[in-house]
């Protein structure tokens, strides 16, 4: 069965439609739209002209029942590991207590809340929470109905794109860092020696001269402060998830090491005269696409 | 460990719902289909009695047409001939004998009285016989008779001195009715 990924993007969106084939991705279709201006969901007129650019995008699936998977930005999404002395045992009681910390830590009500039990770490058990921003889970909402689309799943291009290179990702006994660098967006994850998100942390990227410095500085400065938080922790390498050769060797040079480059765009063959999208935001789509069911 | 964040609001168990439907439609089925297999048993059950009754009404059915036969030809045609001759009679068209007598009663002079009355329903003639002292009754009377619509002509018969009465008169009036 075919599969489809949609990522927003603060300016962009991507779509892609793939078919699995064994280790091989045959993709079908992948599209990228840069639009006029940002999305934002104070704007509401711009649901409805945002809403046909994404119709057009999904051309393909159009009156079809495929799941479609959906990511946004990770700037637009809240996710926080945290360390509990004990967790609720059931899952509602887990969504409360994430909802809670989740508001606490951003001082408004947040909507599409969603958590994960990682298990225990020093004897304290850790619980990933996620939420998504109220004005913008309205807002993307709003765009998907008047596309005529119903997601299956929606989620963050950072954790898609983890699961996606998980197993690549988690082969080394120690821990590691992902930094996946989108167009205005960049995010970084951190896992601990047994595969597990530790730190999640994204910015809205700022063009200008010293951005991949800001972001290299950011990055080591959140290494730094995990590796220290307890001891036994170690980052072994540094993936970077980007299209841009110059990030990677500006992070190598800050931080003394080299990192580890991948490809967005591996295992994939392409259809049909589908071509391989020129930016990082159709590889989103990729990933997104391949959220497990 | 893979992340299976979700920001979408859980999803309804499908399956689990769609097995459930499954289950209840088959409890359903397999209920209606041993309710049927019991109530064709009591059906069967019922069929000796039945038949047996039926055998009965059959039975008391052939008893009531040999006890209750058809008179005969002839005795139909007794029958008709008398009741055409009833249909006839009670066809008649002129007053009855209370009617007249009811008549009479309203209209009779007081020093007037009725000896006799003789009615024909088929030729529709009443024949009156009185007696009175006075003739100015009687013609009171002829006069009362005249007025009626119901009889079409008045005839005075016979008119004398009563036998043996002197002071009395008799006399007898015919009416003929309308018709």
């Amino acid at each position: 069965m075919p599969l489809a990924g949609l990522v927003f993007g603060r300016e962009r969106i991507g779509f892609v439609l793939l078919r699995r084939e064994g280790d091989t991705l045959s993709v079908m279709q992948a599209r990228e739209t840069l639009l006029d201006r940002p999305l934002d969901p104070t704007d509401r007129g711009s649901v409805q002209p945002v809403a046909q650019v994404v119709k057009t995008l999904t051309a393909e699936i159009a009156g079809r029942y495929l799941p479609l998977h959906v990511s946004l930005a990770d700037s637009l999404c809240r996710m926080t590991v945290l360390e509990l002395e004990s967790a609720p045992a059931d899952r509602t009681g887990q969504r409360s207590l994430a909802a809670f910390r989740l508001e606490r830590e951003v001082g408004r009500p947040p909507a599409g809340i969603d958590c994960q039990l990682l298990g225990q770490d020093d004897g304290k058990s850790l619980l990933l929470a996620a939420s998504l921003d109220e004005d913008w889970a309205g807002y993307l909402g709003d765009i998907l109905t008047h596309a005529g689309l119903v997601p299956w799943s929606l989620g963050a291009n950072l954790l898609c794109q983890f699961n996606r290179f998980h197993e690549r990702l988690t082969t080394n006994a120690s821990g590691g860092a992902l930094l996946a660098l989108s167009p205005d967006a960049w995010s970084v994850l951190i896992w601990d020696a047994q595969g597990r998100p530790r730190v999640i942390r994204s910015r809205v990227r700022q063009p200008g001269a010293d951005d991949f410095e800001t972001v290299a500085g950011e990055l080591e400065r959140l290494i730094l402060a995990y590796v220290h938080g307890a001891s036994g922790r170690e980052i072994a390498a540094i993936h970077v998830l980007a299209g841009d050769p110059a990030m990677a060797l500006m992070l190598d040079r800050r931080l003394k090491t080299p990192s580890l480059r991948i490809d967005p765009l591996e295992g994939c063959r392409w259809e049909n005269g589908a071509e391989p999208p020129s930016d990082t935001i159709a590889s989103m789509a990729l990933a997104a696409a391949l959220t497990p069911a | 460990m893979k992340v299976t964040v979700n920001f979408l609001p859980p999803r309804l168990p499908l399956l689990a719902i769609m097995s459930g439907l499954a289950l209840v439609t088959a409890l359903a089925g397999v209920s209606l289909a041993g309710w049927l297999m019991f109530d064709s048993v009591q059906l069967r059950a019922q069929i000796p009695a039945l038949e047996q009754r039926l055998a009965s009404l059959q039975q008391q059915s052939k008893n009531v047409r040999t006890t209750a036969e058809l008179p005969d030809e002839h005795a139909l045609n007794d029958l008709r001939r008398r009741v055409s001759a009833l249909n006839r009679y009670s066809v008649a068209t002129g007053w009855s004998a209370p009617t007249l007598l009811a008549w009479l009663e309203r209209h009779l002079p007081d020093d007037v009285y009725l000896a006799g009355i003789q009615q024909n329903l088929e030729l529709g003639t009443v024949k009156l016989t009185a007696e009175s002292a006075d003739a100015t009754a009687l013609t009171l009377l002829l006069g009362r008779l005249e007025k009626e619509p119901h009889y079409r002509e008045i005839l005075l018969v016979r008119q004398g001195p009563r036998a043996g009465r002197v002071d009395r008169m008799q006399f007898v009036i015919e009416l003929k009715e309308r018709r």
